[in-house]
């Protein structure tokens, strides 16, 4: 535009706008009330268009406001603003100590709640997002307990924790019961006497018994030295030709005549085997019908055999004590009474024996402990190498020095 | 393919070594033991030793790997460390004279709960009573120990506590079903909800200091035992409609001390709630239908037994044992010096007074006066036997044994199998039969031989000179297998042999030749 015609509006008089059209309008508008004009809307506006990101992040709000419950929250005591913590002096700390605890007695058990009583399960969301995060919060806090692993469900022993006692045990027993358990236990007695007189027998008087180990230890004991030239001299030898002791000797035969003489043995020899398996085979195809029966026989008695071994594996796998750990296991030694001792009388009645030794033994038995042996000893080599260290900080260059 | 490492998978990696879980875990061996027991977690016994041991023979402890991961998880590890701390900072205290912080330390010694175990092991209450067996032993026998520096007094005193207030139960509930007296201790079974408790209590006058003992891991089982005691007590108390703790029903004490003693002393009734739970096992109309009926009709006999008697025990009886079984049949019991007594000595209406020493003049006629067996054997026998063979003084007759079957050897009584079988293990039906074993495999035998005819057969007479030749032609292939460094040295001894067999041949010959000729001489 010119300028000329820029400059020129500014010329135009104010009134000629308030002719205007829309200026008639406004007017007209304000002489209106505010209702007809104006509408309140309550209700909340839906959101018409939103972009993908909007979208998302809506839904994630709503979700993060579902966790916000406070049933499996720890509450949290809120610190007010301003609240000044003060710690008191390290004399005044010493001067009032802190007001004594009541003294634990033991381990006092939650009481008030019935460990068997039928708990609500946790409730879940069927939303899955929400879900996870809940099982992820309680089992970080160990709310909810790990899942058990299978192996938990492993049985040790079914055998009975307690063994009663035999009925010749009894404080007022019946002669034959009593004689019956107290020939039992001294026969164990006498078996158990008999190995150690043997034992001591083999050994001797004053003598330990010696082990495997001990007496290869022994054959060892010059073999892995460095030999020397000198002691190669001076080996005598041990074996002497005249110990078989043979004065006259027949005529020696020739050894073509020996080997002659040991084939013709064993030709006849294998005929005469030959012979008789060829009668045992005539004997065997005469009587194929009862070999056939055999057979049949021990194969059925195989399969049963097989199968009784696998019940009595599963069995003795309930049953048997299993080797855990180095140590033997010495079986609980039963008590018996002497027939002076059996008074009859619940007043002298003492307890026999020793209560927490079988019930350990029993504990063993039934693989629940592990028996802990000797620590195995510590196996110093036999050979003994001679090791040259030479320090080459402080020693000087000679011509002996075998540094290359 | 190329080829697989070893020992990566199967046994080799199912198994782990103590060492190696040690160190996993991250705690002392100590503290491994105690958790192991704790848990439940038992070592194993793989079935190929050397693949476990990743090719070595070295006896080692296993555990199976996912039980140890499992430990990993569990919060008691964090309070043994703690704890582990805790005795540190007590040692350094107390080692620098500290003795204030050293107090307090002392009073705020940490403290861990183990209710979260029993719910473990025992997700359900009958699998708690199945357990209870090893528990009740453990924890009488505890009870009887003295008090000493080994084993703490607030042990002892929470075993005696847990122990009777679990024959209070007993009582209340007269499940006792067998007694029996032997020299080791008393053994009691009860039934309680279906499940048969065997437990054994030593004789008051029991053996004093214990040594060769780990008491240790005792400890450790005693610490699991009594919180779950504690829970079985409180759900059994539960299920008769008794308050837990338990409180007496009617008390002339006021002092809290005097009422325990009388409670402890298992003489009174306890209080119940008011709701009354009806006891489960009555069945009042039932037709005589084969052993359940006796059974039952057996039970209802034995709550009434000793109903409406009253007994006194003199000193020198065992209070305990009679009074569960004299209580557990419906009767009152007293003594001198019973907290709490209803009646004492000079009491009109005593029916019975249990004596074991030979009687003094001084005796009342309106008694009966009998030894502590005729108790013991009614209950067994469940009636009222003849008092007069078990007068004071009198020999008494012997005392049998009722628990008869169940102290052979490795005999798994039916209820255990029928348990097993519940849990998913696979226990053959033949076993149930037969109790002991191997001997079913002879019978077996001797059984298949006995269904041979017998008939009467020749007479075999072996031919020796057959036999000679077998000996014979055996010894020349024997000879034949000798190897060749050795033959001549046997050729040798043969040679010895043969000549001096020769040469007293001919020694015989000349005497016999001389004797002949000494003989025709004269």
């Amino acid at each position: 535009m010119g300028k000329s015609r820029k400059k020129s509006w500014k010329k135009i008089p104010r009134t000629v706008d308030e002719d205007l059209p829309e200026l008639h309008e406004q007017q007209q508008l304000e002489k209106l009330p505010d209702d007809q004009i104006f509408e309140i809307d309550d209700d909340a506006k839906p959101i018409e268009k939103l972009t993908t990101k909007q979208k998302r992040l809506h839904v994630h709000r709503e979700r993060l406001s579902k966790l916000d419950d406070k049933e499996h929250k720890k509450p949290i005591r809120m610190i007010q603003k301003r609240e000044k913590i003060q710690l008191p002096s390290k004399l005044e700390r010493t001067k009032n100590p802190r007001a004594p605890k009541i003294a634990p007695s033991g381990v006092k058990p939650n009481l008030l709640k019935d460990p068997w009583a039928d708990e609500d399960e946790v409730e879940m969301d069927g939303d899955d997002f929400v879900g996870a995060g809940k099982m992820h919060d309680l089992k970080l806090r160990k709310v909810i307990k790990v899942k058990e692993p299978k192996t938990r469900k492993y049985i040790p022993s079914a055998l009975p924790a307690v063994k009663v006692a035999d009925p010749g045990a009894s404080y007022n027993p019946e002669m034959n019961d009593y004689l019956e358990y107290a020939n039992k236990l001294a026969n164990e007695e006498v078996v158990r006497e008999k190995a150690e007189k043997k034992l001591d027998r083999q050994v001797g008087k004053g003598m330990k018994y010696i082990t495997a180990e001990e007496q290869k230890a022994e054959l060892e004991q010059g073999f892995y030295e460095e030999s020397t030239e000198d002691e190669d001299e001076d080996i005598k030898l041990d074996v002497k030709p005249e110990s078989f002791g043979i004065k006259k000797q027949p005529k020696a035969k020739s050894d073509k005549l020996k080997k002659r003489q040991l084939r013709r043995k064993i030709a006849e020899l294998e005929r005469k085997s030959l012979k008789e398996s060829s009668k045992r085979e005539r004997e065997q195809i005469a009587n194929l019908k009862k070999l056939y029966k055999e057979i049949d026989h021990k194969l059925v008695e195989s399969k049963e055999k097989a199968a009784e071994r696998a019940t009595n594996k599963i069995f003795d796998n309930f049953t048997k004590r299993k080797q855990l750990g180095r140590g033997e296991f010495k079986e609980y030694e039963e008590p018996v009474a002497l027939p002076s001792e059996i008074k009859g009388s619940l007043r002298l009645a003492k307890t026999e024996g020793n209560l927490m030794n079988e019930h350990v033994k029993s504990l063993q038995a039934r693989n629940i402990l592990h028996i802990a042996g000797e620590k195995d000893p510590k196996k110093l080599p036999k050979r003994l190498k001679r090791k040259f260290v030479d320090k080459w900080d402080i020693k000087k260059v000679t011509a002996d020095s075998t540094r290359h | 393919m190329g080829r697989r490492i070893k020992y990566e998978s199967g046994t080799a990696s199912n198994y782990i070594s103590r060492a190696a879980a040690v160190k996993k875990l991250q705690i002392s061996l100590k503290d491994f033991h105690r958790l192991c027991i704790l848990k439940g977690i038992y070592p194993r016994d793989p079935v190929h030793k050397k693949k476990a041991n990743k090719g070595s023979t070295q006896n080692k402890v296993f555990y199976h790997a996912r039980d140890i991961q499992y430990l990993t998880s569990e919060p008691l590890i964090n309070k043994f460390r703690e704890y582990k701390t805790y005795m540190k900072k007590l040692i350094r205290a107390k080692n620098k004279r500290e003795r204030n912080k050293a107090t307090i330390l002392q009073i705020n010694k940490p403290d861990f709960k183990l209710d979260h175990l029993v719910r473990e092991r025992y997700p359900t209450f009958s699998l708690a009573l199945r357990d209870l067996d090893d528990c009740l032993n453990l924890l009488f026998a505890f009870a009887l120990l003295p008090k000493s520096k080994v084993v703490k007094s607030t042990v002892i005193e929470d075993c005696r506590r847990l122990t009777a207030e679990f024959l209070h139960y007993v009582i209340e509930a007269q499940c006792l079903t067998k007694v029996f007296v032997s020299i080791k201790g008393t053994y009691f079974q009860a039934q309680i909800m279906g499940e048969k408790v065997t437990w054994l209590m030593g004789h008051q006058r029991s053996v004093g200091r214990v040594q060769d003992v780990d008491f240790a891991t005792l400890a450790n089982f005693v610490d699991f035992y009594t919180t779950a005691l504690s829970f079985i007590n409180f759900r059994l108390y539960k299920s008769i409609g008794l308050l837990y703790p338990p409180k007496l029903a009617r008390s002339k004490n006021a002092n809290s001390d005097d009422v325990e003693d009388e409670l402890y002393s298992l003489a009174h009734e306890l209080q119940g709630t008011a709701e009354d739970i009806a006891p489960v096992d009555v069945f009042a109309e039932m037709e005589d239908d084969g052993d359940i009926a006796d059974k039952m009709k057996e039970m209802m006999k034995l709550k009434t037994l000793f109903k409406g008697c009253k007994f006194f025990l003199n000193r020198e009886v065992p209070n305990d044992t009679l009074t569960l079984v004299i209580r557990n049949c419906g009767g009152m019991v007293s003594w001198d010096g019973c907290p709490g007594g209803k009646y004492s000595e000079n009491f009109d209406g005593i029916t019975h007074h249990v004596i074991d020493r030979p009687l003094t003049d001084s005796f009342t006629m309106n008694r009966i006066y009998i030894q502590p067996q005729w108790v013991l054997d009614c209950f067994n026998y469940r009636k009222i036997l003849p008092v007069n063979k078990y007068v004071p003084g009198a020999h008494l007759p012997p005392h049998l044994s009722p628990f008869v079957l169940e102290s052979s050897g490795d005999y798994i009584p039916p209820e255990r199998m029928e348990m097993l079988r519940e849990l998913g293990k696979e226990i053959p039906a033949q076993k149930e039969n037969a109790p002991i074993l191997k001997a079913k495999t002879k019978a077996k035998k001797s059984e298949k031989k006995d269904k041979v005819l017998i008939k009467e057969g020749k007479v075999f007479n072996a031919n020796e000179q057959q036999l000679l030749h077998a000996a014979g032609h055996t010894k020349k292939l024997r000879e034949m297998m000798i190897p060749k460094r050795y033959k001549n040295a046997y050729k040798k001894i043969q040679f010895g042999i043969k000549r001096k067999a020769k040469e007293t041949r001919a020694l015989e010959d000349k005497r016999r030749k001389r004797e002949v000729v000494a003989a025709v001489e004269k």
